[in-house]
């Protein structure tokens, strides 16, 4: 019985993947004429806080490049993606979307490449989330 | 959990579904940007902007499409991933409300006028309801559809969103500026980019510059709520914040003259390109200026580079700068400047009201000579109360521009004159009569200087000396006077300072 109910969970789990309860995230517009823009969030390689530069905002980077902010908290941002299949936080300054990886080298802190961009993001996943990460990342 | 994945399987179709529409075409849900009602049939516009009619109504589509497309309208029902941003919506609303004229109120018995008027109001208050409407930018249509508040929840819900006029949780500091309705344009694009050599300069400005907008895309930027216009005091707000941003830059050269010179450059440009403020406008500018810097506290007049005009009639002391002996008039002013420096104090003349711009400078040079120390006031000023009023501001502004206030000392008061000196030197600072319970003064005066007259009097002087009544005109009139500080001798003046400097 209990076997059937991880079978299902698991089935649960790649229909979710499959198709995201949430699906856009609302980031600051640049068209001054509009209150917010919503991003698909199957577009966007990860999400960064700016706090290490200086800046308190958040920097959301997508696959072709383009680079949105938004004025919102960082935490705020994770809580609303804890339960999204491809997001997960690999560090205190990023939040990405594990489908978007295209390279990665293997360190103690952990650089990635994301589909779109030739630079890799330094130190994306730091020690203490490398476990969790490890884990999600043979999942997807 | 059979259910659910259920669920969510059929749910990974459901775009997929195909709809008929009476003209035999066939097309799919994700072909679909929005569904619409109007004359009581159900269109279909795809992405290709075409309008198709479909079988079903509005009902059965958002049952059919449920979790993929979202009402938001009683007559538009949108596919989620197809909208793109939200925005504010404006109703054209005088033309909404044809009955919204308030001539009528002035017309026919005074019943009439009165119905007609609650109707022109309620009319108004509809207006100002459907202006706190919102719409959708969307993808694959340049349409926009609009969000009426009957389902703002629901949107909210269906975008985890708190507002739908913007994001949060916020910064303090982007808070206040939201609600000082003010506008970077393109910083983001300045940050990414820093334009550096003057023609890159030139056309970071010919693309963001607000004087340099047109009528339309002022309107569409700074437009009054409620009424297809543009709010004049929005645009200086924010003409003067790209200013004092552009400042900070250093892609906008500093005023280098007076607030009348910024207004000139203003103007000058919004003239051309728009033309929305007429040379009456100049009072106007200077009290946004000022109520941005005295009481948004955005940023200093400082900021700007605007000259100083008092700075010839101030020092900072070379031994006790935090001394300040303070006079409001400018004839004082060699005075007060020999008197201050035989102990090495600073000192200012005030030339009236305590100018904000002048202080700003004084503060900061007071700032970098005493840097944490109380600062000690000793003012000469007119025993009325315009004095005292240029004595409390004085203090206020220099606390205002950061600096901790010691003792305030008020150098000529009633008590260095004898009776006869009073008699002779005192001159009438207001008159009053008494009508029945209430005050009434008597011109050139306005009942707001009686107001201060009487706040002053009773409340700090109370000296039966500066106090008179006498009959005009056969009516009992009372009196106010005040002594003016030039009456006082000046060496009295000097002792009473060097005494209060060394207690």
């Amino acid at each position: 019985m209990k076997k059937a109910d991880d079978l299902l969970k698991k089935i649960y789990d790649r229909v979710l993947s499959l198709d995201p309860p949430v699906k856009k995230i609302a980031v600051d517009s640049c068209d001054m004429e509009m209150n917010m823009l919503f991003l698909n969030l199957d577009r966007v390689c990860y999400i960064t806080t700016r706090s290490d530069t200086g800046r308190s905002e958040l920097m959301f980077v997508t696959d072709d490049g383009e680079r949105y902010y938004s004025s919102r908290i960082f935490k705020s941002v994770c809580d609303g993606l804890a339960d999204h299949p491809h997001f997960l936080q690999t560090s205190r300054f990023y939040v990405i979307n594990l489908t978007k990886i295209r390279g990665m080298s293997f360190s103690s802190a952990r650089d990635l490449w994301f589909e779109g961009s030739k630079e890799p993001v330094k130190n994306a996943v730091t020690a203490s989330f490398s476990d969790v990460f490890d884990e999600r990342f043979n999942q997807v | 959990m059979i259910e659910k994945i259920a669920e969510s399987v059929q749910g990974l179709d459901t775009l997929n579904r195909l709809l008929a529409t009476p003209g035999r075409e066939v097309v799919r849900g994700r072909d679909v940007v929005y569904f619409f009602n109007e004359g009581g049939k159900t269109y279909a516009r795809l992405e290709d902007d075409r309008v198709v009619e479909t079988s079903d109504d509005l009902g059965a589509q958002a049952a059919r499409f449920h979790k993929y497309f979202l009402r938001c309208q009683r007559f538009y029902l949108v596919r989620l991933d197809k909208i793109k941003g939200i925005s504010r919506r404006y109703q054209e609303w005088l033309a909404d409300f044809p009955e919204m004229d308030f001539s009528r109120c002035l017309k026919g018995s005074a019943m009439e006028a009165h119905r007609s008027f609650y109707s022109t109001m309620r009319s108004a208050d509809r207006a100002r309801e459907r202006s706190r409407d919102y719409e959708f930018n969307l993808y694959g249509t340049e349409r926009r559809v609009p969000i009426t508040k009957t389902y703002h929840a629901a949107v909210k819900r269906a975008l985890d969103i708190r507002h739908l006029s913007h994001l949060t949780p916020e910064d303090k500091w982007l808070k206040k500026l939201r609600l000082l309705q003010l506008k970077d344009f393109g910083m983001r694009e300045f940050h990414a980019a820093k334009p550096v050599t003057p023609a890159q300069v030139e056309a970071f400005k010919e693309k963001w510059d607000i004087k340099r907008f047109s009528r339309e895309k002022m309107l569409v930027h700074f437009r009054r709520v409620g009424a297809a216009e543009i709010d004049r005091v929005m645009v200086i707000r924010n003409i003067l914040w790209q200013f004092y941003r552009w400042i900070g830059w250093g892609i906008e050269p500093e005023v280098d003259g007076n607030i009348r010179s910024l207004w000139y450059r203003v103007k000058a440009v919004l003239a051309y390109h728009s033309d929305i403020l007429q040379a009456s406008d100049v009072e106007l500018f200077y009290s946004t200026l000022s109520s941005m810097v005295e009481n948004d506290r955005l940023f200093r007049y400082k900021d700007f580079g605007f000259m100083d005009m008092n700075e010839p009639y101030r020092g900072v002391g070379a031994k006790r700068p935090e001394v300040v002996l303070a006079s409001e008039k400018l004839g004082h002013y060699r005075f007060i400047m020999r008197l201050a420096g035989e102990i090495g104090a600073s000192f200012i003349c005030l030339r009236g009201e305590p100018s904000h711009l002048s202080l700003e400078y004084f503060a900061d040079d007071l700032r970098a000579a005493c840097g944490r120390k109380k600062i000690e006031v000793y003012v000469i000023s007119d025993i009325d109360p315009a004095g005292f009023s240029i004595e409390s501001n004085l203090v206020k502004r220099l606390e205002f521009n950061g600096l901790k206030m010691g003792r305030r000392v008020t150098l000529v008061d009633v008590s260095m004159f004898s009776d006869k000196e009073i008699e002779i030197f005192r001159f009438p600072v207001i008159r009053y009569r008494r009508e029945g319970s209430s005050l009434v003064a008597l011109p050139p005066s306005t009942h707001g200087q009686l107001t201060k007259a009487m706040e002053w009097f009773f409340g700090s002087i109370n000296d039966q000396r500066l106090f008179g009544q006498m009959m005009i005109d056969g009516q009992e009139t009372f009196i106010i006077y005040g002594i003016e500080s030039d009456a006082a001798d000046q060496l009295a003046v000097r002792d009473r300072f060097l005494k209060a400097v060394a207690r």
